[in-house]
């Protein structure tokens, strides 16, 4: 298999409900074998993404295609081949999760076997209770069993992990680790930059119904900004600091100076040698830095 | 796909079709249990009184119909309340599948399956059609067998064709829900349309029998035919042509469904 083939590919695709933007001129592509992130605030077009790639709403402009087939003219033939956890899953809610997942599966023409069971007994779900009866994070693992149970060649998980506790996500996490091992393509879209920076090869910023950036984790962690924290043996002074170039928000308390540095630290580290220095901490920053001052940018104007 | 989609909604719906079954079959019982007391009074006499055009907006052309007991079913039943009440079944089942489904976000998980949305629509219009047969056969067997244990002479047929009389004229309320679903959702959207035009087409022959300026318009209503039925027997290509028109609705509203965006 071409490791580079593209599972999933989209030109120009927007999505205008009304007057309303759903998402805007987004082009992306999903390669074969990659998990794929798609970060955004609350009404940012994640959904609305997800949705016009499963053929469940029309774009409005540009197009979209999934495994090679035009994601609105051959949406039954993409079905066929996809797992699907939608945003809001619901279904009849006085069906057992185990009826629920039957009744998908024979309509995927598939014969009853015990995928189900091994997925609920690592999820801790309890197929043999109505969805009614069900918490959130107890419905939300029916959701996701019925999106696996088929060992489909691609996912597209609209916020997988809502409602599920930390130890459920954590189970989440590995079992998404072992369908990349197998080689499956994943979609997921997510808040969560914790989560998507242990999960995801790639993630795609959405922001407002547009696309800010595609860019691999690894890449985006390296662009961001280091918190540095700086102690000395007699009180911080901030001005220096905040004079050098790439250095933002900078706090001087007692002797302790903190401060954000974009790209390179040199500058502040030297700074800092300059006098004695009893503690230095520099932070890994999480996706979440790096995605606020993303967005940040953008608000400003700013370039990337 | 149509078969599986239309077995597992009759699954669902199971108790509400024993809910209809009991609660009709109560009532036809009913009329059924107090016939021979009903049956000693002189309605000619009684009926006489009345205007004809009354009598006649109210489907009593004939006042002897209320002589046997399948003439005092149809007129007390079968002219009006069943055939209003009923309708709500089959329409009630495809609102259940489509539009309500869609408010309820379960379409978005339905649709992500292979099935087309078109099998959707004829699934729940099969299950619908299906529901609204086991009901109106339960209404007719155990009508028969109440009449057999009260001595009353009940005609099997004649009691057949009513109930089968009542098939293509709530399959075909029903189809204008189908219709509505295909333009979006909204439980309420439906209902309500397939409602107003169950009843405008039952005020139809009745403000025909005051107005004659309204003879030819009463033929667009379904009931024009069914009162016939009633009274006169099936006419079957009548029945087929009121159940081919409710496939024609059916069928716009699958294509208007495939064509439009499935509601978040
Ligand atoms: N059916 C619809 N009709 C009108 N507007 C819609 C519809 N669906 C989505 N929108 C709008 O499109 C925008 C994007 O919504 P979308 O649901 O895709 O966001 P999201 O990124 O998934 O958000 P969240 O994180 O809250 O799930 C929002 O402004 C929303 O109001
Ligand atoms: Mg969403």
């Amino acid at each position: 298999m071409n490791g580079s083939e593209s599972v999933i590919e989209t030109h120009g695709l927007s999505k205008h409900f009304g007057r309303h933007r759903g998402i805007e001129d987004v082009s992306l592509s999903v390669r074969r074998g990659e998990v794929f992130g798609l970060l955004g605030p609350n009404g940012a077009g994640k959904s609305t993404a997800i949705r016009l790639l499963l053929g469940l709403i029309r774009p409005s402009a540009g197009s979209g295609s999934v495994l090679g087939l035009d994601c609105w003219r051959a949406r039954r033939a993409i079905h066929r081949r996809v797992g699907v956890l939608p945003s809001d899953f619901a279904y009849e809610d006085m069906l057992t999760g185990r009826e629920v997942i039957d009744f998908f599966r024979r309509l995927r023409g598939l014969p009853a076997d015990g995928r189900a069971d091994e997925l609920a007994e690592r999820l801790r779900a309890d197929l043999d209770r109505p969805l009614k009866q069900l918490s959130r994070g107890n419905h939300q693992k029916i959701g996701l069993i019925q999106a696996l149970v088929h060992d489909p060649e691609l996912l597209m998980l609209d916020e997988p992990t809502g409602g599920l506790d930390p130890l459920m996500q954590e189970e989440f996490l590995r079992i998404v680790e072992e369908l990349r091992d197998d080689g499956r393509t994943v979609l997921l879209s997510s808040h969560n930059m914790a989560e998507v920076e242990r999960a995801c090869d790639r993630v795609a910023m959405i922001h407002q119904g547009g696309l800010l950036a595609v860019e691999t984790v690894d890449s985006l962690l390296s662009r961001a900004p280091r918190h540095l924290r700086v102690t000395f043996d007699g009180p911080a002074d901030a001005a220096p600091f905040a004079a050098l170039d790439g250095v933002r928000d900078v706090r001087a308390t007692g002797n302790s100076v903190e401060m954000d540095v974009a790209g390179d630290i040199n500058g502040a580290l030297k700074l800092a040698t300059a006098r004695h220095v009893v503690d230095l901490v520099c932070e890994r920053p999480s996706l979440e830095h790096a995605f606020v001052r993303l967005y940040e940018d953008e608000d400003s104007g700013g370039e990337l | 796909m149509i078969a599986k989609l239309a077995a597992q909604t009759l699954r669902m719906r199971l108790r509400s079709i024993l809910i209809w079954s009991l609660s009709l079959s109560a009532l036809t019982v009913l009329m059924v249990a107090i016939f021979p007391s009903i049956g000693k009074i002189d309605f000619e006499q009684l009926l006489k009184q009345y205007p004809k055009a009354m009598l006649e907006a109210f489907g009593i052309e004939d006042t002897s119909q209320y002589s046997t007991p399948i003439g005092y079913i149809n007129a007390e039943l079968f002219s009006m309340m069943i055939p209003l009440a009923i309708a709500f079944l089959p329409l009630g089942v495809i609102n259940q599948c489509l539009p309500a489904a869609e408010e309820r976000h379960f379409l978005d998980n339905l649709l992500c399956t292979p099935v087309a949305r078109w099998q959707v629509l004829a699934g729940a219009a099969v299950a619908g059609a299906t529901a609204l047969a086991t009901v109106l056969f339960a209404v007719w067997a155990v009508t028969l067998l109440a009449a057999e244990l009260l001595d009353v002479n009940l005609g099997m047929a004649d009691l057949a064709r009513s109930c089968v009389s009542l098939w293509p004229l709530a399959s075909f309320v029903a189809s204008v829900g189908a219709l509505m679903a295909g333009f979006g959702p909204g439980r309420g959207r439906a209902l309500g349309a397939a409602g107003g035009v169950l009843v405008l087409m039952y005020m139809l022959p009745v403000i025909a029998a005051f107005d004659h300026s309204f003879a030819q318009a009463q033929k667009l209503s379904v009931f024009y035919y069914y009162n016939d039925w009633l009274k006169h027997g099936i006419d079957w290509s009548e029945a087929v042509a009121v159940l081919a028109a409710a496939a024609a609705l059916t069928a716009i509203g699958a294509v208007l469904f495939e064509r439009r965006d499935i509601a978040s």
